[in-house]
């Protein structure tokens, strides 16, 4: 077998491959999120524009895993670069396809949390159209979702640090 | 009057009920057994996020149970006073009949229509589920003045419904002009020659109509609340018809089909002498849940109460609904309870400008969404 190559493909494309599959699964999910909830809050809005301030953290909170899945492309593209005289083209592919794998836990966790952020920030939109005073409480709800999409991209940096420590420079 | 107790029932098995629906995992334990219809689809999150927002604000100005217990101890300025707090009191400002309360209460009504209609989204049939009741009524009362040989029909509701006055007079000359299904209620109709039969066959039409429009909804909840009314208008009847002593042939053709009772259920108890009869609803849980509508306090089967007991048990179900946060289920419960708050608050002051005790216009009163 190629070592250049794993499963037909070589490390620079796994690794793009990872890095696109982030960037895809956390933005897709933030999208998803924002749309749900500014359509509920864009409903509040117009019986009630004054709610405009205490709204927006609620709007913004599900575009967070959309950066989870950018900072993992970054990582991806800036970064993983092993063997740097020999640059991208000399990454073994059973390399890269680490990368790939390390690139899954943003992929999916972002893309599913980011979806159900919005579900409930949608809800607790409804609670802060009732009391203004409960947008702490009603930030909190959503917020514990992101748990798991911070969990996720802790877990995807160690898994690069994991994959690339074999390559560091040694000494 | 002996009831089957919770404990060591299957209620699978003891009969159909909203609560164990066809469908689900029967091998599981009820705890465990999941109804994948009732997860959302997201894509109902999108459609009706904004009209969901909308009458999150909206529904602060609905009456509460602390403001209804004021309007029952005021008098009847005072309960507008009270009102006026609320967006329905810009519409009762200057009522002072029982008529201005009447066609005040059809015009907030009409608003809270027409506000909620332009934030739905294009297809949605939820309003067309509101709003057909008024057709039918109004379908209803001019056959009703037809076959009593009235010039003036009573009782029309005009602004409310999806069809106007105008087109359904033509459509009573015409049946062919009207939309289904009232053409086909018009159809069935042209034999009647009871008013009595005229509001049973309509109040048919008007169920299974309202059935076809949930289902096409695709809601289970609204689906749910479309199948009870089913069976709560068919139990009326079915009692209504032994208290009129009234043939089987008539139930068989009054009867609506779709609700969790089947209605050969019902056709087969009809036979049974009204001793038997009972006893065999109470032996099913949903059976005797339904049977205790209609029971007054002496336990003896009434129909006095039973429009707002039967009310109030599909309250619960519209209750229900407050743990969907985004869909139509905010939507539609939101509507019921508008419906619902116009009927208490006409109830009160109606009851005020006859001089009626607080405490009787307590009784006569319909659960309310907001507690």
């Amino acid at each position: 077998m190629d070592v250049a190559t794993f499963g037909g493909l070589t490390g620079l494309h796994w690794a793009l491959l990872g890095a696109a599959v982030a960037v895809i699964g956390g933005g897709a999910g933030s999208a998803m999120g924002i749309t749900y909830v500014a359509n509920v809050a864009g409903g509040i809005l117009t019986e009630m524009p004054d709610r405009f301030g205490p709204l927006l953290p609620l709007v913004v909170i599900p575009g967070t895993q959309g950066i989870y899945g950018f900072i993992t492309g970054v990582l991806v593209i800036f970064i993983m670069k092993p063997g740097v005289e020999e640059g991208w083209a000399a990454l073994p592919g059973s390399l890269g396809f680490q990368i790939f794998l390390a690139c899954l836990p943003v992929a999916f966790v972002c893309f599913v949390s980011g979806a159900y952020q919005g579900l409930t920030a949608a809800g607790a939109a409804g609670m802060v159209a009732k009391r203004r005073e409960e947008m702490g409480r009603a930030l909190v709800l959503p917020a514990l979702v992101e748990t798991y999409a911070v969990l996720s991209l802790i877990v995807t940096i160690l898994m690069f640090f994991l994959v690339i420590s074999p390559n560091l420079p040694k000494g | 009057m002996s009831r089957m107790g919770g404990a060591g029932i299957n209620p699978i098995k003891a009969g159909a009920s909203p609560h164990f629906r066809e469908g689900r995992v029967k091998s599981l334990p009820s705890f465990l057994s999941v109804d994948l219809r009732r997860i959302k689809p997201f894509s109902e999150v999108t459609r009706y996020g904004y009209a969901v927002g909308r009458i999150r604000v909206l529904e602060m100005q609905m009456l509460n149970n602390q403001r209804t217990e004021r309007l029952i101890d005021a008098d009847f300025e005072g309960a507008l006073n009270i009102l006026d707090e609320l967006d329905m009191g810009d519409y009762l400002a200057g009522a002072k009949l029982a008529r201005d309360v009447d066609v005040d209460l059809t015009a907030f009504l009409c608003r809270v229509y027409s506000t909620l209609a332009e934030a739905l989204p294009r297809g949605s049939i939820i309003m067309d589920f509101f709003l057909c009741r008024y057709d039918f009524h109004n379908l209803k009362a001019l056959l009703k003045a037809r076959i009593e040989g009235q010039d003036a029909p009573q009782g029309l509701l005009e602004g409310l419904g999806t069809i106007g006055l105008e087109a359904l007079r033509r459509g009573v000359e015409n049946p062919a002009e009207l939309p289904s299904p009232f053409k086909e209620a018009m159809e069935d109709a042209a034999e009647l020659t009871s008013p009595q039969e005229l509001d049973t066959l309509m109040e048919k039409h008007f169920l299974t109509y309202r059935l076809f429009l949930a289902r096409r909804e695709g809601s289970p909840f609204v689906v749910d609340f479309a199948r009870a009314s089913i069976d709560l208008a068919n139990l009326k009847l079915v009692i209504r018809a032994r208290l009129l002593s009234k043939e089987r042939e008539f139930l068989e053709a009054m009867i609506v089909k779709g609700g969790f009772v089947p209605a050969v259920n019902l056709l087969d108890l009809y036979a049974d002498p009204p001793e038997i009869m009972a006893k065999k609803l109470e032996a099913n849980i949903y059976y005797s849940k339904l049977l205790e509508i209609a029971e007054s306090e002496d336990r003896v089967v009434r129909l006095s109460d039973f429009d707002r007991r039967s009310d109030d048990q599909l309250m619960d179900m519209v209750r229900g609904m407050k743990r969907v946060s985004v869909g139509v289920e905010p939507i539609f419960a939101y509507l019921r309870a508008r419906e619902n708050e116009v009927l208490v608050v006409r109830t009160i002051l109606i009851s005020k400008l006859h001089n009626i005790p607080p405490a009787a216009i307590e009784k006569a009163l319909r659960k309310l969404y907001i507690e």
